[in-house]
This record gives structure tokens, sequence and C-alpha cells, in this order.
């Protein structure tokens, strides 16, 4: 008889915790349900009280990606083109994720797999330039971009993201945790160091390479400084550089602001949603092994 | 193994070969986008490289050794005035902050070693907290000198009211630590041998205000610099603020809302959906004057309930992630529209709420407080970004908004998730109460992790800052939002001075590396690792 009560107990104290979250999550989340209401809004109405809008006017999203012109602007086109951001941003991280992938997983494999001289004597030096700030490295770079002649291209963008030592460092951590044995048992099937990290060492890396690459692609793709400082071009911007030139031409069209804002975050919540498992693991992981 | 007898045998040759085709493509990139660069840029910090100037490559670029960090870093004697001109108070105000020195650190030699207590002292977070206390108390009072609730009138005694609640609660959690755990005449020693730390130190710093009014003997001779670097110092008060936010955020999430049964889940969650949206529409329908919006947030407070109802703690974690992953240009415009004075909701919310009844009674108290603030006063809404006294405080809000539930919870639940069962076990053994399982337990068990967040934030608190001003505020308003990597954005490449941008930048180097060692020296022996 002694269990019933007990029971209840523990079920109100998770009523109350679920309540006492809710409201958490409700007041955490305001900014985007106003973000999402104000999307819906004609422009008169932004400045009422009133959050949800009186006159629906979903026709900001078609304004928004192009599809049509706004009213009161009149022949005058805006110059937003969210399809090209889009797939600026797309394109750009893509390419980034998949090279500094490449890169990074083969040298991490040099560091941690094989035994050559000079290696740990490298890799301290690899560790050293992490405690740079970027910002230090950020302005030769940009000379050494018009150097190359790859300012004002996605060339500019692409090609110094490629290669990092933060990457390396992480799949170098990731490795370090497989076991020896396996590749031990390998070499003694006959196989050499190229078909020891292709065959044994990469597959059982899967799950670190993927989490570098959400996290190379999440950080290119809001990635803001340096497009800002390489781009030039109209049809070249990113979504983030996009989304500031909007800002700062209408800055007064606050209903179409939100619009694009939320067609903005939007694409970063789904691939979190989708992946998060392993966005949680490597943030984690970072912490208790670096 | 040299390399001599790593070439002779065939194994070791493969695997060099195979290391080094490996390495190739990583190693070259690293050496010529990141440690070229890092050596460039410091030879380009000695140039007055300046891309407008020099672009054309008809004017040679000049060697200037260290004057850049001169410029930047650099003192010089002003021309206010000198110290024979005030002699009399030169000497008072030297001879008090040396006095207010000896007194301070002599106080707290005896608190730090009472007698009796040869090795039972006063625990360092009493101190601490002692010092913040002080310190906050006797800025109230300074601000109160400096005459700062007239020049804020609005609600400019905010800052200064919570401070002083603050101050206040710091100091009573001392005294109340010394009463509980020290003899009466001991207490009372050590009481007064505070009391008298705090006052030394109280005096120590109005001298230097003072001070610092009276004689500008030595200006900077780059006043942004020592502003900007003020400016991001202040914007990582946010910091310690978010810290304990997903700190807290981490402790509620780690318990369980789940409910067992995917059928029972399901059910549960149709009827909070039914009931809330239902509710709802009922009240919209009987029209008893509640307003649409109310009744949206009840139900989508409902639908996020159902959410955790539905997919447990997972559902909350992933909500309150959000803000932090969010944190782009997008969400900076989203904040830019929410603090708009005029038509932003966060000053409609404001301004809805000071003519309720409760601050219609402040604005009266404060008329008659304060009769210079006239008949006709009442609490406006602060102007957020576009004031530069309140353009600081709402990014630190946003920060802060962003920073509960950021990596730093996410950090916090794996740390709980590896604290042994077995401590708590002991602790309840010996009847701890929750309290104290918290500060012995959880606390110092998850120092390493708090340890690892504040190294982390304060390296990136220093060179943060950018996004913001450059989409919200542009640095404004009067540069008050401008911070140390807004500045060299500004210099480089908007200025074209290229080779003055690399001295900030390795100041910017020299902050943080500088900071970084204190947290260690200081943070590692306050981190128990076991």
């Amino acid at each position: 008889m002694t269990h019933r009560p007990r029971r209840a107990w523990a079920a109100a104290r998770k009523a109350v915790l679920l309540v006492l979250l809710t409201a958490l999550a409700v007041v955490i989340s305001l900014p985007f349900f106003w973000n999402v209401t104000a999307s819906f809004k004609p422009l008169d109405e932004i400045q009422a009280d009133r959050w949800i809008p009186r006159n629906w006017q979903p026709e900001n999203y078609l304004v928004v990606l192009g599809l049509r012109t706004p009213p009161g602007f009149g022949a005058k086109a805006l110059n937003i083109s969210f399809g090209r951001w889009y797939f600026n941003s797309l394109f750009i991280a893509a390419w980034v994720t998949l090279l500094q992938v490449t890169t990074s997983a083969m040298a991490a494999f040099a560091f941690s797999r094989l035994t050559w001289p000079g290696r740990d004597k490298l890799f301290f030096l690899y560790l050293g330039t992490l405690m740079i700030p970027g910002l230090v490295v950020a302005i030769p770079n940009f000379g050494l971009m018009f150097k190359l002649g790859f300012y004002n291209s996605y060339s500019g963008l692409i090609v110094p993201g490629a290669f990092t030592a933060f990457g390396t460092f992480m799949l170098r951590q990731f490795m370090l945790g497989i076991p020896r044995s396996l590749d031990e048992a390998a070499e003694i099937d006959g196989a050499g160091p190229l078909r020891v990290f292709l065959d044994v060492i990469l597959p059982l890396t899967t799950p670190g390479v993927l989490t570098l690459a959400i996290f190379i692609f999440l950080g290119n793709w809001g990635s803001f400084f340096w497009p800002l400082i390489m781009i030039k071009d109209e049809h070249l911007r990113t979504l983030p550089i996009g989304m500031l030139v909007f800002n700062s031409s209408y800055s007064s069209q606050t209903n179409l602001l939100m619009a694009g804002s939320l067609l903005n975050t939007l694409p970063v919540l789904v691939l979190f949603i989708a992946l998060q498992r392993f966005v949680v693991r490597g943030i984690q992981l970072g912490a208790v092994k670096g | 193994m040299g390399l001599i007898d790593t070439l002779r045998s065939s194994r070791h040759r493969q695997v060099l070969l195979v290391a080094l085709l490996l390495l190739a493509p990583n190693f070259i990139g690293f050496l010529i986008f990141t440690l070229g660069p890092v050596v460039f840029s410091a030879g380009m910090a000695l140039t007055d490289w300046n891309l407008a100037r020099h672009g054309s490559g008809s004017v040679a670029v000049q060697w200037v050794g260290v004057q850049n960090f001169v410029r930047l870093l650099g003192f010089h004697r002003g021309l206010w005035s000198s110290p024979a001109d005030h002699p009399w108070l030169w000497l008072g105000l030297f001879g008090g902050l040396v006095l207010a020195a000896v007194g301070t650190a002599a106080a707290a030699w005896r608190l730090r070693k009472p007698k009796g207590y040869s090795d039972d002292n006063p625990d360092l977070r009493y101190m601490v907290l002692l010092a913040v206390g002080g310190l906050l108390a006797v800025s109230v009072v300074q601000t109160a000198l400096d005459g700062t609730w007239h020049a804020h009138p609005r609600l400019g005694m905010l800052w200064p009211a919570i401070r002083f609640i603050v101050a206040v609660g710091c100091v009573a959690a001392v005294v109340r630590h010394l009463l509980r755990d020290y003899e009466a005449g001991e207490a009372r020693r050590l009481l007064l041998l505070a009391g008298s730390l705090l006052g030394c130190l109280g005096f120590g710093w109005l001298a230097v205000k003072v001070g610092y009014r009276t004689f500008a003997i030595w200006e900077p001779n780059s006043r942004t610099f020592w502003l900007y670097f003020y400016n991001t110092v202040f914007l990582m008060i946010g910091l310690p603020l978010s810290i304990a936010g997903s700190l807290v955020m981490a402790l509620i999430l780690y318990r369980t809302v789940e409910v067992a049964g995917w059928r029972r889940r399901v059910l549960l969650a149709a009827a909070v959906l039914v009931i809330g949206a239902g509710g709802a529409f009922v009240l919209h329908r009987l029209a008893l004057g509640f307003s649409v919006d109310l009744l949206a947030l009840i139900a989508a407070a409902c639908a996020i309930a159902a959410l955790g109802i539905l997919f447990g703690t997972t559902a909350f974690r992933t909500i309150l992630y959000l803000p932090s992953l969010s944190m782009s240009v997008a969400t900076f415009i989203l904040w830019q529209k929410m603090f708009n004075p005029e038509i932003g909701p966060i000053n409609n919310f404001l301004r809805s709420l000071f003519d309720t009844a409760p601050f219609e009674w402040i604005e009266g108290a404060c008329r008659w407080w304060n009769p210079l603030l006239g008949e006709a006063w009442e609490l406006t809404p602060p102007e957020w970004l576009l004031d530069p006294a309140w353009a600081k405080p709402a990014l630190i809000l946003m920060g802060v908004w962003a920073g509960l539930g950021s990596n730093s919870m996410l950090l916090y639940l794996a740390g709980l998730a590896n604290i042994s069962p077995e401590l708590y076990e002991a602790a309840d053994i010996d009847g701890a109460s929750r309290w104290r399982r918290f500060w012995n337990v959880t606390w110092p068990q998850l120092a390493p992790t708090t340890f690892f967040i504040t190294v982390m934030g304060c390296i990136g608190g220093l060179q943060g800052g950018f996004e913001q001003a450059r989409v919200m505020t542009s640095g404004g308003p009067a540069g008050s939002t401008t911070t140390l990597s807004y500045f060299l954005y500004t210099e480089a490449f908007e200025l074209s001075n290229m080779g003055y941008g690399c001295a900030i930048a390795w100041a910017l180097f020299a902050i943080v590396f500088a900071l970084t060692m204190v947290n260690w020296r200081f943070g590692n022996e306050l981190v128990n690792y076991e």
C-alpha cells in the first residue's frame, strides 16, 4: 500500500517539471514566435501591439523569394535573390566540408597511426597554431588571395577553408580511440599502411568524420567575416552577406526581413534536428578529450 | 628512431612514404594558409602597409618598427596638469592610496590567518564574495557621487539598485558564514577585520576614481583602443550569466519527464493538445476579453508540452539549444528589430507594463523622492541600441538568451552524466541536504567542465562581438558597441591600414594569451582533477 502515494508523488513531480520546462521553452522561443508572426504581417501592422496578424500576408515569402514584386515598389525590383544566396552558401559549404574532411582524415591518420621521425614535433606545431586567433591570420591571407587572384571568387572562399589544424586535431583524437589491435591484425594479414587506412581505420572513423563534417558545414553556412571581406560581386554573395545587404537596403520592410530571416534559419534547424545525435556527441567529445 | 634508420628498413621506408603522401595536402595548405600568414602577419605589424597608399606599388612600404604598437598601446604625458600645480592634493591622494593598499593587505592577511585557527580559515569563495560585494557597494556610492542618477533619470537608478542588492547579498553571505562557523568572539574579530578590509578597498577605489578625474597626467596615445577594450570586457559580463544559466538549465534538463510506454505518451500528448487548443478556442468564442495573442500563447505552450510528453527531455534540450544554433546574421537582424524603440515588441511590452498599477505607484514614488523629475515624469522604456548607455546591456541580454542553452549546457549535461552515483549515495548516508549535496558533490565534480567553459568563453569573448556590431549597430552609438575585433575590421578592411590592423591583431592575441595563462594558473588550483 505504500507504493501508491509514492508513485503519485513521482508523477506529480514529473508534471511540475514538465510545466516548468514548458514555461522555460516558451520564454526562450518568444523571439522566434515574433519572427514567425511578424513575417506574415502586412507592413502597417508591424507596429501594432498585437502579435497575431489581423490580415495574414503569406505573400511576403513570395516577395522575398523573388516571385512577386512587393506593393509600393513599382517597377523597381528588389535586389534580393534568395535562390542565388542559398546556392552559393550550399556550394561553398559543401566544397569546404568535402575538402577539409578529406585532407584532415589523411593527415590525422599519418599523425595517429603511422610512426615516422619528427611526427610529434610537427603535431605540436599544429597544436600551437590552434591558439592563435583567426583575426591574426585574416589580414595576410586577404593579401595572399589578391596575389593568387582568388579575390572575389568561389576559390577565395573555398581554398583557405580546406586545410585546418582543428579538423586534423579532432580526427586524430578520434582515431587514437580505435584499438590498435585492429590495424595490427590487418598488417599481419599483409595489408600496407594505405590499405589499413582505407579498409580499417576510415570505416571505423565514420561517426567522427560525420561529426566534423556537420561542424564544418554549419560553421561555413553561417560564416560571415571572411565572405564579407572576400566578396564584392552581387552574384557571389552567400546567405549571411545577402541578408546583411538586404537589411541595409530595406531596413524599414520589417515584415520582409523577418520572412527572410526565417528562411535563413530554417535549413540550419532542419539539419540540426535531423543529425542532432552527432552534433551533441561531437561537442561533448571535443571538450572531454580536448 | 632517426631518419637514417628509417630509410634503411624497407617496411619503414614504405610507412614514411605513405605518411608523407597522406600528410602532403594538409601540410602544404597549413603552411600556405596558416603558418605562413602567422609569420607574415608578425612582420606586417611592424610596417606602415596601407592598401590605398601602397596598392599601386609606386610607394614603397616603410619599416616602422614598434611604432604601430606605441601608437596603439602607449601613453604620453597629457597637457592637462602637472603634479606641481596641486601638490597637497596630489600628496594626500598618493598617501591615501598607499595607506589603502597597506591596510587592505594587512586586513586581508589577518583575515586569512585568524589567531587560533591556523588551518581553518574562511573559504576562498567567501573572500571573493566579500571583495565583489564591497567593490559593488563602493561603486554604488561612486555612481551616486557622479550624479549618474540625474544623467539617466529614466531607468538610470536601476543599475545602482541592482548593484546594491547584489552587494548586500554578497556581504550577508559572508557574515552568515562567519557567524555560523566561528565562535562569537572570533567571529566579531573577523567581522571587524572584514569591515576594515572593505573600508580600505573602498577608500582605494574612490582615491583612484577621484585621482583619475583630477590628474589625467598620463593619457593613452589611442583612446579608442582602451575604450574598445573596455567595451569588449563589458560585453563579457554576459559570460558568467550564461554559464550559470547553462548550469541551471543542465540541472533541470538532467531530470527526466519521460512517460513510460508509447501508447500512454501519444494519448497524453493528444489530450494536452486537445485541452490546450480547445480551451483556447472556447475562450476565444466566449469573448471574455482575452487577447488573441494570449490564446495563441496558451496554444503554443500546449504544443510544446505535447512535444515534451512525446519525446521527453530531448524535445526540451533541442528547443533550448536552438537560440545558440541560430545565432547568425538572420538572428541578429531579428533582435535588431525586436529592440527597435518604436515598433519593437520589447518596448511595446514594456510600455504596456509601465501602465499597470504597480509601476504607476513606482513612478509616483520616484516623483516624490526626486522633485527634479517634475510632475509629468513617467517611466519610459529605454532606446536600447540607439542609446549609448543601453546598447551594451541590450547586446548582453541577447547573448544571455543565446548562451543559456548553448554548448555549455550540453557540456554540463555530459559532466553530470559522468558523476558517479556512489558519491550521491555517500552524501545521502551522511544525511546531506540538497544544498549541501550540490555544493559538496555536484559543483566540485563539475569543476573541470566549468573551467573548460570559462577558458573557452574568455578566449571567444575577447575576440567576439564582430558580427553583432557589423549587423546591428555598426559599432555605435558613439562607439559604445565597438569591440576589438570590429575595431580591427574597420582599421584593416575599411581604412585599409593593413600594418596597423596586424598590430591590433597581435595586441588582441597578447591579451587572450595573458588571460588564458592567468586562467590556467589560478583555475588549476581550484579544479580538483581526480
